[in-house]
């Protein structure tokens, strides 16, 4: 049956109405299934918002706050983070309180939530993404009564300064570990992307391995994406079908790349905390960080007002980084000897970047008699002799 | 850098594993289009069904349960866009991309506990490391099968061409496209179950990372024909995985380049097969994406 003209435009406006309302209650799901788990963001525009007393600052105690890229349970960089920021709540609980907000995007998002914090209180930030510098420098400028400690930027303001720990020597370490364990004498490194501090534990891990196995590789394959657990395991299988027996990580979260070395019998090195729990055969061990020690000082400098905005910088010595515990597999005698070898680094008997250091196209890059300086550490974009695949952009 | 590991062997096995999600995702989506309907959200349906598959495994402990409830995962998600394209009749596309955030959403929110949740992987089935692989092509055939050979088949092709002379014939359309679309939406939920549990044996937020994009292209490149689902999917399958075998034997070409690869040959495809579909403009279901309201 035709319907009349008039039946077919009041059809069709209801139709525009249904469908005007679905849609609205979609936007709506949708908006708040993308928000942040402990902390939602506000809605509106910050000013337009009644003040909120600082609670944090009423009870006496210094407001700090951590804002996280991504979730803190992924047995990586953000799960690490979250272990420091315990620690540091349970070392100073007197003095400080602790808040997280995690799975905030890079972009306008951080820069509302870190002002948001600031406006609940909080006295001392801790923007722990790359990505978040540039915001947190901005929120900075407007909040000169605030300290902000950015993870790993190279940029600082009057009340802006950046901390970050190497993890080279602990791969150094498991770089021993790994040319030990290695029958087939190659090591596979999945890499996120061909940044210094990567590049410089790469470059860390090959000399560890090459002080067991001189003639040892270490391949590198980058997945170009901080999180892609699809292109990780790709990335780890391009690598065993090469014929690598033990892989090495640095992505977010390591357990892509752990899982898919298990499932084909090969051996793993973690990254960012101990995620042996995922490859109970293959782990070896890996290099973790050590947050809370480093939360601490920081946090004591701004307690004590001695705090300075600084690029500050450690590892192990300094005890902000260390070595996962040993998988079953790793034979006793190897763990002293490893052991002894963390010992030398933390006492300054063993340097980890001394020359003479030859870059794989066999040009002396540090020459005999001097460590590497800290513009050449900071700055690595080269990979030393027996890496493949490190550098090609 | 040394040879003599490369085989043919680990290509195939890696092409294979690395394209199952694209060949599930692709097969529904081809199911669904051929009906009628398209489906933009593929990309949130594979993601809400990857979470709830990890999520359904790590609560019971079996990952066969995880793949079911990620079946039923996207059926529920292709409940959604078939209330809102085919009862409602609203815009397709518009749709679509709701459901595609909405997914993305809210497997990130609920999912948001699980990441670091270890899980146990697939089963092997009658000897087969991954049954889901020989499932793809049980169903790659049988969809071709059903499409080509029956009257089901028959009517779902109608439905996409003409439905109001389907309708006439007394097919009932509007029924047709929702048991297609609710069936298209559940083959995206394995594909997203074999991405989790299969593959990368975890959830992380944004795990499938533009495959259900992928997919909607690949539906082209086959030219609606169900039985060629598989060569989209696996040419993807076999460009991802070539760019990292590339890589790791030390080819000297930026690794930036080989990562675009694999969608840079979906814009390939997708040209050559549209300059053939001028051609031969049959191959398109005439009312794709075109609203239809019973008289």
């Amino acid at each position: 049956m035709p319907l009349g003209l008039r039946e077919l435009l009041m059809k069709s406006k209801r139709h525009a109405r249904v469908c005007a309302a679905g849609a609205a209650a979609f936007a709506a799901a949708c908006l708040c299934g993308g928000c942040g788990r402990q902390e939602q963001p506000p809605a509106g525009p910050l000013a337009m918002r009644p003040a909120t007393p600082p609670l944090q600052a009423a009870a006496g105690k210094l407001g700090i706050a951590f804002v996280t890229v991504g979730p803190v349970s992924d047995w990586g960089f953000n799960y690490a983070m979250n272990e420091g920021r315990l620690f540091l709540e349970a070392t100073l609980h007197d003095k400080v309180t602790t808040k997280l907000v995690e799975n905030v995007p890079e972009g306008a998002d951080v820069e509302r939530v870190m002002q948001k914090l600031v406006n609940d209180g909080n006295r001392l930030i801790f923007p722990t993404s790359l990505g978040y510098l540039d915001p947190a420098l901005r929120v900075a400028q407007r909040n000169p009564q605030v300290v902000f400690m950015h993870t790993g930027g190279y940029k600082t303001a009057a009340n802006l300064g950046t901390f970050t720990a190497y993890l080279d020597e602990a791969f150094y370490l498991a770089g021993i570990v790994a040319g030990r364990m290695s029958r087939s004498n190659h090591i596979g490194f999945v890499g996120a992307h061909p940044v210094p501090p990567i590049i410089r534990e790469i470059n860390a891990l090959a000399l560890g391995v090459q002080t067991v196995k001189p003639l040892a590789e270490v391949d590198v394959v980058w997945t170009g994406a901080w999180s892609d657990p699809g292109k990780e395991t790709e990335a780890a299988n391009a690598l065993l079908d090469l014929g690598a027996d033990v892989l090495a990580v640095h992505q977010d979260s390591p357990i892509a790349v752990i899982m898919a070395a298990e499932k084909r019998g090969a051996k793993s090195i973690g990254v960012h905390a101990d995620a042996g729990r995922f490859a109970p055969t293959g782990w070896l061990t890996g290099a973790k960080w050590e947050w809370g020690a480093f939360l601490v000082t920081i946090t004591k400098s701004v307690l004590d007002h001695s705090w300075k905005p600084q690029l500050l910088r450690g590892g192990l010595k300094e005890g902000y980084v260390a070595l996962s515990p040993f998988g079953s597999v790793v034979p006793q005698q190897l763990r002293e000897q490893v052991l002894q070898r963390e010992k030398d680094i933390r006492d300054g008997r063993l340097l980890v970047f001394a020359g003479p250091i030859v870059d794989v196209s066999g040009n002396l890059r540090i020459p005999r008699g001097r460590p590497a300086s800290f513009t050449e550490l900071e700055g690595m974009d080269w990979c030393v002799k027996g890496v493949f695949g490190c550098t090609q952009r | 850098m040394s040879g003599g590991y490369s085989s043919l062997e680990t290509l195939f096995s890696g092409t294979v594993l690395a394209g199952t999600s694209v060949l599930y995702a692709t097969l529904g989506e081809t199911i669904a289009e051929r009906s009628g309907i398209i489906n933009l959200g593929l990309e949130g349906v594979m993601m809400f069904s990857a979470m709830i598959a990890v999520m359904a495994t790590a609560a019971s402990g079996e990952p066969l349960l995880g793949v079911l409830a990620a079946i039923a995962a996207g059926a529920a998600m292709g409940l959604v866009h078939a209330f809102l394209c085919v009862t409602l009749v609203c815009n397709q596309i518009a749709a679509g991309l709701a459901l595609f955030l909405l997914g993305k959403g809210l497997s990130n929110y609920l999912g948001a506990e699980l990441v670091g949740v270890k899980v146990a992987g697939l089963p092997a089935l009658l000897g087969i490391a991954d049954p889901l692989v020989p499932l793809s092509w049980v169903l790659v055939a049988a969809a071709g099968l059903i499409t080509y050979r029956t009257r089901a088949g028959i009517a779902l092709q109608a439905a996409g061409e003409a439905p109001r002379d389907a309708e006439r014939l007394g097919v009932d359309v509007r029924r047709v496209r929702f048991v297609a679309v609710l069936l298209g939406s559940a083959m995206a939920g394995i594909g997203g179950a074999h991405l989790a549990l299969g593959y990368a044996g975890s959830w992380a937020p944004d795990i499938v990372g533009g495959r259900g994009w992928v997919a909607i292209a690949m539906v082209i490149l086959a030219r609606w024909n169900p039985s060629w689902s598989f060569a989209g999917a696996y040419l993807f399958g076999l460009m991802s995985t070539l760019s990292f075998a590339l890589q790791a034997r030390g080819v000297a070409v930026s690794f930036y380049f080989l990562s675009m690869v694999p969608y840079l040959v979906t814009i390939v495809a997708l040209v050559a097969t549209s300059w053939s579909i001028r051609k031969h403009p049959a191959a398109v279901p005439a009312a794709l994406a075109q609203p239809y309201q019973r008289e």
